[in-house]
């Protein structure tokens, strides 16, 4: 990589974590609840004079100007500091890293049941298509892509762990006994999806001209299958791959919540429903940091196993 | 509109599909009249009884007939991810095919902020935007549509790129056509068709997103019946009530395989290739 395109990278991650710190600071401002209030009162129903309140405005440097607000904010967050939790007590930043180890446990534990489930399947029926397994398959992909993950969490949590006691209900220990129903819930969708994009990659390559040349020459379909086909189709899922890493980073908060996972979801939603504002800010920039690393980083790798995309990436330099 | 009335003639699928979303939609409007209880009336004496003659689906903790509360969801579902779709396509046509027709700086803004909403997981900007606003069915909706709009705009921009160069187009402009005149005579019913079906398509997935905010609690808020919402309910009842979770995931899980069984043979209808 030069450093021309490392710089545009970094400008590129600059820009939109900027972007979205001003969008979502921009709805908090929206929000009709007076901060300061609920920080003094919390959950308690005292009664608070207007004096205190602007006394805890003017320490929050609430009275200021927005862009002001704004201003300071993007100049401490540079330096890794998001503000002071009231919820979690402490600074955003440490709650943040608390929770991120059970959502990264979740996220490759669900990956690598998507990636056990859905590659030989999506093989199996790519190379037998439209013959019973495969529409066994496509059926499976369609109905699966059509469940609402909270409802197949809830389910999972009824059947497994209510009917048959084999797991936990409610427990927010991070191991793997708690893991397997919220990674199979978010796998399930996850699998169905991928299903199909791993069929239509396969399917895209055995259409190609080179396995009918192949085939000419005399080679073994599971020559040509493994050794031509799927290498070829590997460049096309790795995108996909990415992207539903980074959408699970900051998208399981609805299965993370059913599940009781203290993960960064899960914090999402309690520094919402607490008005916790600062909190929910550094978890959001910071989901979309780790969104556009693993962009950036599918990118890269795309580059390396495509040659001629690595072609045209030297000639732009 | 020609293609739509020779499809469901001629596609049996398309023409069953689009009699079942004609039924979901019949449903809704006549919940009264399917339904024999009152959907929000509070009836203690009959709390949690469990599927039976009486009471199809069982009932809640406050007595409530199950089946006609599902039946009256409907509405909530149907009307918020129909307002919810039809909002997406419109802003994001029209803010991708401006991007796409006029180019140049106002181009360069619209796509600018589309590239941030997209390089970032959307249910978390969803989720952050409805908590913000404060639970409704319209805030999920808007929150929905915030994120959901930059996809729209991106096809139609790219859409307009490649029918601008068109000779037609041309021939318009050299014959004196104004933009507004161009816009809608020559490119709007262009691009028009490949957006619709792409909205029809998305109608089960968005269904998906607006019940997990309800189910959130950042929806529609009680005691108005709606189904994310009815399953995040029913979730407290997991042990002694299991029914109050499983039909309304159902209902959803129905709904949207319908939804997406009819976009799949729409497309078919307007995109006659070979799979």
């Amino acid at each position: 990589m030069g450093k021309k395109k490392f710089f545009s990278y970094l400008a590129q991650i600059v820009i939109i974590l900027v972007g979205i710190g001003f969008i979502t600071f921009s709805f908090t401002m929206l929000s009709t609840e007076d901060i300061a209030k609920q920080l003094i009162t919390g959950s308690e129903d005292i009664i608070v004079t207007p004096e205190e309140i602007e006394a805890v405005r003017k320490e929050l440097g609430l009275d200021q100007p927005f862009l002001v607000q704004f201003g300071n904010w993007v100049f401490n967050a540079v330096q890794g500091d998001f503000g002071f939790s009231y919820m979690a007590k402490k600074a955003v930043t440490d709650k943040i890293i608390e929770c991120l180890p059970a959502t990264l446990y979740l996220t490759a534990t669900s990956l690598i049941i998507m990636l056990v489930v859905s590659i030989p399947l999506g093989i199996m029926s790519a190379v037998h298509r439209n013959q019973f397994i495969d529409y066994i398959v496509r059926i499976g992909a369609f109905l699966g892509a059509s469940l609402p993950g909270f409802w197949v969490g809830l389910m999972l949590l009824w059947f497994f762990g209510l009917k048959l006691g084999w797991f936990p209900i409610i427990s927010s220990n991070v191991g793997f006994n708690t893991v397997v129903l919220p990674a199979l819930t978010l796998a399930i969708a996850m699998s169905a999806k991928y299903t199909r994009q791993v069929r239509s990659a396969v399917l895209d390559e055995l259409n190609q001209d080179y396995v009918i040349g192949a085939r000419a020459r005399g080679m073994s379909e599971h020559h040509i299958l493994y050794k031509e086909v799927l290498p070829n189709a590997i460049l096309p899922l790795l995108t996909i791959f990415g992207l539903s890493m980074g959408s699970l980073l900051g998208g399981s908060a609805v299965v993370e919540i059913v599940f009781g996972w203290p993960g960064l979801g899960r914090l999402a939603v309690d520094a919402i429903n607490y008005r916790d504002f600062k909190l929910l800010q550094g978890i959001v920039v910071w989901i979309a940091f780790m969104y556009m690393v693993i962009n950036i980083t599918i990118d890269l790798l795309y580059l390396h196993f495509n040659p001629i995309m690595r072609k045209k990436g030297n000639n732009d330099e | 509109m020609n293609k739509l009335i020779w499809g469901l003639k001629h596609n049996r699928y398309f023409a069953f599909f689009s009699f079942l979303v004609v039924l979901l939609l019949l449903i809704a409007i006549f919940a009264p009249y399917i339904t024999s209880h009152d959907p929000v009336q509070a009836n203690m004496r009959s709390a949690f009884q469990a599927p039976s003659a009486e009471y199809w689906f069982g009932t809640d903790k406050l007595g409530r007939d199950n089946f006609s509360r599902i039946i009256y969801g409907a509405r909530n579902s149907l009307s918020g991810v129909l307002i919810l779709v039809f909002l997406v396509f419109a802003i994001g046509t029209a803010l991708g095919t401006i991007a796409g027709y006029f180019g140049g700086k106002i181009d360069t803004l619209i796509m600018r902020l589309a590239d941030i909403m997209i390089s970032f997981p959307g249910v978390i900007l969803a989720i952050t935007v409805a908590g913000m606003l404060g639970g409704s069915l319209i805030n999920s909706v808007i929150a929905l549509v915030i994120v959901t709009w930059p996809k729209y705009a991106r096809l139609a921009r790219s859409l307009v790129l490649k029918i601008r160069e068109k000779d037609f187009v041309a021939a318009a402009v050299v014959n004196g056509g104004t933009p507004r005149h161009i816009l809608w005579q020559h490119i709007l019913p262009n691009i028009l068709p490949l957006i619709i079906v792409t909205s029809v398509t998305d109608i089960g997935s968005l269904m998906l997103e607006l019940a997990g905010l309800s189910f959130l609690g950042f929806g529609i808020q009680p005691p108005a019946p709606e189904w994310g919402a009815m399953i995040n309910e029913g979730r407290q009842q997991l042990q002694n009530a299991p029914w109050l979770m499983i039909f309304p995931g159902m209902a959803i899980f129905i709904t949207v395989v319908i939804f997406n069984l009819w976009g799949d043979s729409l497309r078919d209808v307007m995109d006659p290739r070979e799979e």
